[in-house]
């Protein structure tokens, strides 16, 4: 009876062991995978002006300059 | 109950225990792979939201300093840039007939010597090959400048002789 009831013991030690490690092996593919996923570099779109001011100033003075403003 | 059937129902009892123990694992594997996945999925989700959110942000700020650049286009030209592209265009906007008669004129006016013109009006392509005194150079460049035929030249042969340019000019016209 003794041996049965280690047995048995062993069997859910074994089981819950086995479990545990497969949660854990989830929960730190999942985190990890999440994490890459949700910092990952996204490229952000170019904010610079296609001119400056004083690209502006000479391009209106160039235009003045050749009388077509 | 003899010993071999007693045998018998404990191994069929293992077996119905182990089978049941890989059904468990199993199960409980692929529940865990389910959620990872719907994890990850809505994670995606996310991210694809956050970077439509920030596209529509960067949108928002060329429009805007797109918005500033035509207020410093306007405010540098004293004018309206719906205005400002319509000047542009009356002037680029030279015919046939208005380049040919503006060079023709200007020709006569000036004295200029005429050595050959062609004209092609199926092409609007105009041709003149003229001489010009050395000291009327500036005339003619701002006659070409101040005409706005100077925007028309297609191609301009110049070749100095001794006391003149001698001008291929040719022209496209709308």
């Amino acid at each position: 009876m003794k041996k049965v009831k280690l047995a048995l013991i062993i069997i859910y030690l074994v089981l819950f062991v086995f479990i545990s490690a497969l949660t854990i092996f989830f929960v730190v593919k999942t985190v990890m995978k999440g994490m890459d996923m949700y910092f990952q570099q996204n490229q952000s779109p170019s904010l610079e002006l296609p001119l400056k001011e004083t690209e502006v100033d000479n391009l209106i003075d160039l235009l003045k300059k050749l009388k077509l403003l | 109950m003899n010993y071999s059937t007693a045998l018998k129902n404990i191994r069929t009892k293992v077996i119905i225990f182990s089978l049941g123990f890989i059904l468990l694992i199993t199960g409980y594997f692929f529940l865990l792979n389910f959620y990872s996945k719907k994890i990850l999925k809505q994670i995606q989700e996310i991210n694809s939201l956050k970077e439509k959110l920030s596209q529509f942000q960067a949108a928002l700020q060329k429009e805007s300093q797109l918005k500033k650049l035509k207020f410093l286009i306007e405010q540098k030209a004293n004018k309206e840039l719906p205005a400002i592209l319509f000047d542009l265009q009356q002037k680029l906007d030279i015919d046939f007939e208005k380049a040919k008669n503006l060079i023709s004129e200007r020709l006569q006016k000036e004295n200029w010597k005429i050595i050959r013109t062609s004209f092609n009006q199926e092409e609007k392509k105009l041709n003149f090959v003229f001489q010009i005194p050395v000291e009327d150079f500036d005339k003619f460049y701002n006659f070409m400048l101040d005409s706005n035929l100077i925007w028309k030249i297609i191609d301009l042969k110049v070749d100095k002789n001794n006391d003149f340019w001698q001008i291929e000019l040719n022209l496209q016209t709308r």
